[in-house]
């Protein structure tokens, strides 16, 4: 299944039905984001998803968008940046400081 | 050789250094720093706020599972990588 999304192939991709209707509504975003309507939307809720779901999935999928646009601008050779994802977040916590510690130091301007 | 140059780990000084430092040490299984992440290198400030809300959004729990945002995640960027 990753081995088929990898290639950005979803046809080929053993997924739930569920899993399916959000992944279509990702390639959706993906290639054509500008055709999204209601009904796409609607579509998600009908296959289970709730809006705080259907919202969070539109974040990484903007996201990852953001990182490949980067990645292909600088010209990335290493292809295995796109088989884990971003690299910045290892399992045992967050990298940086406690976010209210870092908010001070954002708002204080370095 | 990347298209657009960025701050290398042996040459990043004060922020970046230290951002380096941090991603470092929190991924001690890593021998080196992603590379899309040095693309950020020519603003600590964005660098940070990169770590941040990456690590915040796909790293944490949130609504949806780390599964599905993983399978997301791979099939966006294989999306963004074949040629179409």
């Amino acid at each position: 299944m990753v081995e088929a999304l990898a290639a950005g192939d979803l046809d080929r991709a053993d997924v739930a039905p569920k899993e399916r209707a959000l992944l279509e509504f990702v390639r959706l975003l993906t290639l054509h984001s500008y055709r999204t309507t209601a009904a796409d939307v609607d579509r998600l809720r009908q296959a289970g998803w709730e809006e705080a779901q259907i919202a969070e999935a539109v974040y990484i999928t903007a996201l990852f968008a953001f990182f490949n646009r980067v990645a292909d601008a600088f010209g990335l050779e290493d292809p295995s940046y796109f088989e884990h994802p971003l690299p910045s977040g290892p399992a045992e916590g967050p990298i940086l400081p406690e976010p209210n510690q870092l908010g001070k130091q954002q708002s204080g301007g370095s | 050789m990347p298209f657009i140059k960025w701050v290398e780990e042996t040459e990043a000084t004060g922020e970046v250094a230290e951002l380096y430092q941090l991603w470092r040490a929190a991924n001690p299984h890593r021998d080196k720093v992603p590379e899309i992440l040095k693309c950020f290198s020519w603003r600590a400030d964005f660098l940070r706020s990169v770590l941040d809300f990456s690590y915040r959004l796909h790293f944490s729990e949130g609504h949806l599972s780390r599964r599905i945002k993983e399978m997301i995640a791979t099939y966006v960027s294989g999306l963004n990588r074949c040629p179409y």
